[in-house]
Formats: C-alpha cells, sequence, structure tokens
C-alpha cells in the first residue's frame, strides 16, 4: 500500500471526519433502515418490574434530566410515562435538578392530555435543591422534605405518608442519583427501584443491577428504544436507532483504518523506511 | 419549517456551537458564553425558588424558627465576596461537607460495599455469566495485592492472576468509552432531530 496514503490516513482533517459523521447520521434518518434490535437483558428486566404493577400501582418518578443528558433521558422517560399511562399507573413526579421541571412539565401535558387528573391520578412535587441530602430526607421523611405542599391540596399527597408506600422507583438521570436513591430510599423501604440512565454510566451500574438492588437499567437511546419496542409505544428512541448504528460502524472503521495504517508505517520506519 | 421564535434561536444557537467543528470563532464564543450565563442565571433563579420555598415560607408563615439556621448559614457562604470577613464563609461550608460526608459515608456502607461483597460472595456459580462475573472480581482483586514478596511462588501467582485482572479493566474501560461514544452520538443525533424535523420540518 502507498505509504503516502497511509501517513495521510492518520492526519484526515478533523473536519472531513466530522463532515462524513454528519452525513453518516443523517443518511439513516431521512432512509430508515430498519435494522434488528436485541432486547438487553437490562432494559427487559425495567419493563417487566414495571409491566408487572397492577393498574392503581403508586410510581415516585425522580429525574435529574437536564439539556446536556435530554437526548438519551428524554426518550426513555417519555416511553415510561407513556407505558405508566397505558397501565393506568399513579405517578409522583419529582425533579431533582434544577433545569429538570421544564422537562417534567412536559411530562404532566402528557398525563393531562391522557386524561390524567393532576393531584389525585398523578402530582408534581416543586423542585428541591439538595441532591444527597434531598433524598436522605425523602428516605427519611418525605412529608417533612416538602412541607410546603399544604395538606388538603391534592388528594393523592394526602393518602402518601411516605416513601414506604411507593410501589415503585425509577429514578432518572446522568449523575449520582441513582446511587443516592440505593442507599437512601431502596435499602431503607425496600422500593423495587430502576434507573434510566446515560449510557455513560452504564458499566458502573450494572453491578447493582447484579446484585439486585436494581430491578432493571434504561441506558442510553438503545435502552429507551428497547423500552419503546417493548412497551409498544414507538417514540425518538427506536427511530433514532437506525443512526446511531451507522454512527458506530464509522467509528469503528475510523478506529481499525487508523491502527492499521499506523502499524504499517510503524513497521516501515522501524526498519529505516520512508522516514 | 417552524414559525416559533423560540425554535429559530434555539436552531440558530445549535449551529453556532457546532461551528467551533470548524474552527474557534467568535460566533461559537458568543454562544458559549450566552449559554454559560443563561445556566448560571437559571440555576440561581431555581435555588432562590427552592431556597423561599423549603426555608423562607416554612419560617414566615408556620413560625418555624429553625429555617433561619439555613438562610443565615447561605448568607455566610456569600461573605466569599468580601476578602475580610472572607473567614466566616468556611464555616457553612465545612458544615456542608461534614453533612455530606456523614449521609454518604453511613448509607455507601450498606448499599455500595456491603450488598455488593454480599451479592457477589452468595453468587451461585450456575452460569457463565455468574462464573465469569466472580473469576473477573477475584483477578482484578489480585491485581490490587501489594503486599506479597514479588520473587516468592506465591508473589509470582498473584502476579500472574493480577495481569489477567489489569486486562480484564482494560476491556471494561474499553466498554466505557464505547458507552460514552455512544453517548455522544445520541447527542448529536437528538440535535439533527431536532434542527431537521422540529425547526426545518423536512423530517418525518
Amino acid at each position: 500500500m502507498n505509504g503516502d496514503f497511509l501517513t495521510r490516513m492518520q492526519n484526515i482533517d478533523r473536519r472531513v471526519i466530522y463532515t462524513v459523521v454528519f452525513l453518516v447520521l443523517l443518511f439513516p434518518m431521512f432512509n430508515p433502515i430498519g435494522l434488528p434490535l436485541k432486547i438487553s437483558l437490562v432494559t427487559q428486566k425495567a419493563f417487566d418490574a414495571v409491566d408487572a404493577l397492577p393498574a392503581g400501582s403508586l410510581v415516585m418518578f425522580t429525574t435529574a434530566n437536564a439539556p446536556g443528558t435530554a437526548a438519551e433521558l428524554e426518550p426513555q422517560s417519555i416511553a415510561l410515562m407513556r407505558h405508566a399511562i397505558n397501565n393506568k399507573l399513579r405517578v409522583v413526579l419529582n425533579p431533582t435538578a434544577a433545569e429538570s421541571p421544564r422537562f417534567v412539565d412536559g411530562y404532566r401535558q402528557m398525563f393531562l392530555k391522557a386524561g390524567y387528573v393532576e393531584g389525585k391520578d398523578f402530582l408534581v412535587l416543586p423542585y428541591l435543591a439538595g441532591g444527597e441530602t434531598l433524598f436522605g430526607a425523602m428516605g427519611s421523611d418525605l412529608k417533612s422534605a416538602y412541607s410546603m405542599i399544604a395538606a388538603g391540596s391534592s388528594a393523592l399527597w394526602d393518602s402518601i405518608d411516605g416513601m414506604q408506600d411507593f410501589d415503585m422507583l425509577a429514578d432518572c438521570g446522568g449523575g449520582e442519583s441513582q446511587l443516592w436513591a440505593l442507599a437512601h430510599i431502596e435499602a431503607k423501604h425496600k422500593t423495587p427501584t430502576i434507573c434510566l440512565i446515560t449510557a455513560v454510566i452504564l458499566a458502573v451500574r450494572q453491578p447493582y443491577f447484579t446484585s439486585g438492588q436494581y430491578k432493571g437499567i434504561v441506558s442510553g437511546l438503545s435502552g429507551a428504544a428497547e423500552y419503546e419496542v417493548l412497551a409498544r409505544v414507538p417514540g425518538k428512541g427506536a427511530s433514532g436507532m437506525d443512526a446511531q448504528s451507522m454512527g458506530h460502524l464509522w467509528v469503528i472503521f475510523t478506529i481499525l483504518a487508523g491502527n492499521i495504517a499506523y502499524f504499517i508505517t510503524k513497521g516501515k520506519k522501524s526498519s529505516g523506511g520512508d522516514r | 419549517m417552524s414559525a416559533s421564535p423560540g425554535v429559530w434561536l434555539a436552531a440558530i444557537f445549535t449551529l453556532a456551537i457546532y461551528s467551533f467543528l470548524y474552527g474557534d470563532n467568535p460566533v461559537y464564543k458568543f454562544s458559549e458564553h450566552l449559554f454559560v450565563g443563561l445556566g448560571a442565571a437559571h440555576m440561581a433563579v431555581m435555588g432562590w425558588e427552592s431556597m423561599f420555598n423549603r426555608a423562607w415560607t416554612p419560617l414566615y408563615t408556620k413560625g418555624e424558627w429553625w429555617w433561619s439556621g439555613a438562610i443565615i448559614g447561605g448568607i455566610m457562604l456569600l461573605t466569599r465576596w468580601f476578602r475580610p470577613i472572607q473567614w466566616i464563609s468556611r464555616i457553612p461550608l465545612g458544615f456542608m461537607m461534614g453533612v455530606a460526608a456523614g449521609l454518604s459515608a453511613r448509607s455507601a456502607i450498606d448499599s455500595q460495599f456491603w450488598r455488593q461483597i454480599q451479592s457477589t460472595v452468595t453468587m451461585k456459580l450456575n452460569t457463565t455469566n455468574n462464573i465469569v462475573y466472580v473469576v473477573i472480581v477475584v483477578c482484578t482483586l489480585a491485581y490490587f495485592l501489594f503486599a506479597f514478596n514479588e520473587k516468592s511462588g506465591l508473589g509470582q501467582g498473584i502476579k500472574g492472576v493480577g495481569l489477567v485482572g489489569q486486562y480484564m479493566m482494560m476491556i471494561a474501560f474499553g466498554a466505557s468509552l464505547g458507552s460514552t461514544i455512544m453517548a455522544r452520538l445520541s447527542l448529536v443525533i437528538g440535535r439533527l432531530d431536532f434542527l431537521f424535523k422540529t425547526w426545518l420540518g423536512v423530517l418525518k
């Protein structure tokens, strides 16, 4: 192979690479390929845990969704909300990050559109700062943590004494909130917990699934797509998977091509070749 | 094409941020600073609202005087801006760190330490996955054993097992990197979806 070509391959202008990434991702968005989607065990278990809840079960959805993570967490959250609506679950929406209330407002609209009555079938808690201390307070005494919600203002809130009344906790976020949920709520009240996370942190959350602390995990855009398929609620997750797969192929190609070119030219250099 | 000014603004700033991929430029810089400024303003407003709901309202309306401690602590934090009394800010900061350390240490021991060990030790070796899991745990732990003489037979054995653990860790780090790439592509897909579907309306 031509040495010049191999050397040039290792120094491709990043603008060329980004342009190709752009085109590779865009092509399947306009022309869906319909690549097969394999359901992972963690998503299947998360779906099973939610699906097994009888109608009227009470679920708390804590979310730290933010603009930086929304591309992954929003399709997951929407799929979960639609699944909850289809199964007639009662949901308490709880934004735990400063950026989350506007996302929660979108879920509120979904519930209202589905005929849910706010305060009776679902409830939106106000955002409270605190991070782990908030989860600690929720685990200890939920009603005191949200003491600003007046008694009598909501039938659903009045019927809740604490986290022990919840049939499931679903925590959504790309940070540490899933660990706080485990530490302060799952461990204390044995509340079945699932988490919706960014793909980056799957590797460090999976041991908690293996140990049974999480009943299931929905991870990244692929997890959203899998959940949409399982819950039969088509959305952005499944439609983005073709693009994601094509993007992966491009990344794999560039890694392989770059490494092959590097090792060939390295061999030539060490044997006194074209230097 | 969208008629919403909000969508247009979001689309223009998305393109402005992506212009960095071509090279650093003033349009990118302006968008970056605006984004950081808006983020800070949003956090400040949400923080204020949270303080108002959580501390001020119960203090003022219900006479729950103990919330005044939180408000005074918050004001003490602001003394960082004034050099002569800067030291005052260290008091609430130390308190916050102490609470955070106490809270996480107490809870982490059970959920992140004890139950992880428990589940690994009691794992039934009846599936290939479980066997691989336990082997990797043992090999990885062996990599961090430094208390043995490397020249002894036992030390050599542990070093060999640790070497396998080292490769397993590298595979795990590789998997994490792969997940990171996947996540970044998801972000781009999300933006492309916004640009071509929500903004331009050319994507069904």
